[in-house]
């Protein structure tokens, strides 16, 4: 009964003209920071932090919630429509998000995105509100061992993105895993690959990573083709947001499964959005009855990513909350927003203030229903933008990728960084080294190495055997891995005859 | 170059990448070579396969390289105006001569175009964002 009385007072909070004006401007200037490649959610929430002094809790928290939601959004357009992950949570969505944009789809991908984030995001913020009382155990029995092998089961996918070769997925994700071991070790502190470069202790910037990976080297791709911004594979632009829309509810089902694995991601501390956009993606691969269309436009390929990262920002405000444990970098930042507000983490938030909780879920529904409305209200002129003409759009977007690599940390040695990674991604792609793969591979290896010697170092040489979640989790992962190479070959067999 | 020579010169080099990457990670201790070793070794025997597996008999087609030269060296034209005049004014430059020589507009269209790409970049970045870059050669140094 106290839950349903605070969720009632919550909403009586919100629905103010000051509440949902900020709402409202913090979902506009999260879609313009979102559609710009490399600037994700953290440096949206970072620079707002200023603006957090002299307005009321409940407004605050919705300009700030209102921004995240928005920019994650942004960043999921700019995979579909330019194969440039805003983000590395939006990494998924570059997958069959933006082979669709090829086959003349860009509107329907458009349209199941937004959807499939609202659904995401509402179905996370219903559960979120009725698990509160039995996440707290669970949140407690997951420990490094656990977090090894989901991070080994977000590995498993390369087979998936090995499109004809698994050789050379396996070498590009060894390359991205490389790549993330540049820098100072994490445990032992040790500099490891810096060539006596200051610049490289710090390790290689993924944001900076990914705008050459993916924007430079489509940018050179365009060059050398002298083709449209998007090389049409079927033609025109023949599909409707309407015809998106509806996918995100013919697959209601890979919807709430989708969601609820966000959720679940975003309990975890730690973990990020990144990793469960591509568990998300995944798992769609894996239970999908024809997972040979992934990776060449498939719809579902974007619903499920879409709805994992919306119902995992409801997820990450409870470890946030309750144990000031974020439960992603952007969770970072609001917890800082948070303590700046007089917001103190701590079990005390689950119950005497839990009415603060459920204005922040509230604040989470309303700020993905405003995303799905000015964003399907914008999405006719957003997909007409990959048609333009070559000439005119390769120098503004290698400005606005070179510019933003740039000023992002303000050390030249990005631009550099990115034209590397520029002139690698094009020669990977033109070879068919999977860059996902790379990507996947450089976004795991972190949390690989962490959990790995902090398992070592409490269990034992054999800690996956002593750890009973850590055997589910292993089987879990044998049978689902098993499964999808089984079915992927079978599909080749039927193939050949 | 033919498209096969072309992708056995690229694993070529990457091999070459991660020999050099698995020396490296020789030289450190037991618990910060724990994970880069054995990667780099499977990398290594990956990259051995991928040359190894490579058929002669699959269709071949000569490409010219010219075009892919001629893009990497634009785009390093343009992180080097970056370097010398800065960022907005690079950015601005880069586009008035690139649409100069491409799109074949007049010197006026051009500079118009040029001149409002880089003041919108300059004011989303460093009005709206708030973002000052520091031009700090010495971190690569």
């Amino acid at each position: 009964m106290d839950i349903i009385d605070a969720a009632l007072s919550s909403l009586n909070l919100l629905l103010t003209y000051d509440v949902m004006t900020m709402l409202c401007i913090g979902v506009i200037y999260g879609l313009c920071v979102g559609l710009m490649p490399g600037l994700g959610g953290i440096v949206a929430i970072a620079l707002l932090l200023p603006f957090t002094i002299g307005f009321g809790v409940i407004p605050t928290l919705g300009l700030l919630l209102g921004a995240h939601i928005a920019t994650i959004w942004g960043g999921s357009v700019t995979s579909i429509l330019f194969n440039v992950p805003g983000a590395a949570k939006s990494l998924a969505l570059v997958f069959d998000g933006h082979p669709m944009t090829r086959n003349g789809q860009a509107s329907r991908a458009l349209g199941a995105s937004a959807m499939a984030a609202l659904l995401g995001g509402i179905i996370g913020a219903i559960f979120l509100a009725l698990s509160i009382p039995l996440v707290r155990p669970i949140m407690l029995s997951i420990g490094p061992s656990e977090y090894l092998i989901l991070a080994i089961w977000g590995l498993s996918i390369i087979a998936t993105f090995s499109d004809g070769s698994m050789i050379k997925g396996g070498i590009a994700t060894c390359l991205g895993m490389m790549a993330a071991y540049v820098g100072m070790d994490p445990i032992t502190g040790t500099p490891r690959f810096w060539m006596d470069s200051i610049y490289l202790l710090d390790g290689i910037y993924f944001p900076v990573a990914m705008i050459g990976l993916f924007a430079i080297s489509e940018m050179l791709k365009l060059y050398v083709k002298q083709t449209s911004f998007v090389e049409r594979v079927e033609g025109e632009e023949t599909s409707t947001l309407l015809s998106g829309c509806m996918d995100a509810f013919k697959h209601w089902w890979l919807v709430i499964r989708s969601s609820l694995l966000g959720l679940w991601i975003g309990v975890l501390p730690g973990i990020g959005a990144s990793v469960g956009g591509i568990a998300a993606y995944a798992q769609a691969v894996q239970t999908s009855k024809n997972p040979e269309k992934f990776g060449k436009g498939a719809v579902e390929g974007v619903i499920a990513p879409d709805a994992t990262l919306g119902a995992n920002e409801g997820g990450g405000l409870l470890p946030t909350l309750a144990f000031g444990i974020p439960g992603g970098e952007s969770m970072a930042i609001l917890l800082v927003a948070f303590l700046s507000m007089g917001i103190v983490p701590g079990p005390q938030m689950l119950t005497t203030d839990l009415d603060l909780v459920f204005a922040m879920v509230w604040i989470i529904v309303f700020a993905n229903i405003f995303t799905a409305i000015i964003g399907l209200a914008i999405s006719p002129k957003l997909s007409k933008l990959p048609g333009l003409n070559p000439n005119i759009m390769i120098p503004i977007v290698l400005s606005v990728c070179l510019f933003g690599a740039y000023v992002t940390r303000g050390y030249f040695a990005d631009v550099i960084l990115a034209f590397l990674f520029g002139v690698v991604g094009y020669y990977m792609d033109k070879y068919k080294f999977s860059r996902a793969n790379f990507v996947i591979g450089m976004v795991l290896a972190e949390m690989i190495e962490r959990n790995l010697h902090i398992s070592l170092g409490l269990h034992g040489n054999y800690f996956i055997f002593t750890q009973p979640v850590s055997i589910f989790l292993l089987f879990l992962l044998i049978l689902t891995t098993g499964l999808s190479l089984k079915r992927k070959n079978s599909k080749k067999e039927q193939l050949s005859v | 170059m033919s498209k096969i020579n072309g992708e056995k010169f690229f694993i070529i080099c990457l091999l070459v990448l991660c020999i050099s990457y698995f020396l490296g990670s020789l030289a450190f201790g037991p618990n910060a070579r724990l994970l880069p070793l054995p990667v780099s070794l499977v990398s290594i025997a990956l990259c051995i396969l991928a040359i190894a597996s490579r058929r002669e008999s699959q269709v071949d087609k000569k490409e010219s390289i010219h075009r892919e030269l001629k893009g990497i060296l634009l785009i390093l034209f343009f992180v080097v105006l970056i370097a010398f005049i800065g960022p907005a004014v690079g950015s601005g430059v880069f586009c008035m001569i690139y649409m100069l020589r491409r799109q074949n507009l007049n010197i006026i269209k051009s500079l118009a175009i040029s001149i409002c790409v880089a003041l919108f970049i300059y004011y989303i970045f460093y009005h709206f964002l708030q973002l000052t870059p520091d031009s700090n050669f010495q971190l690569l140094l």
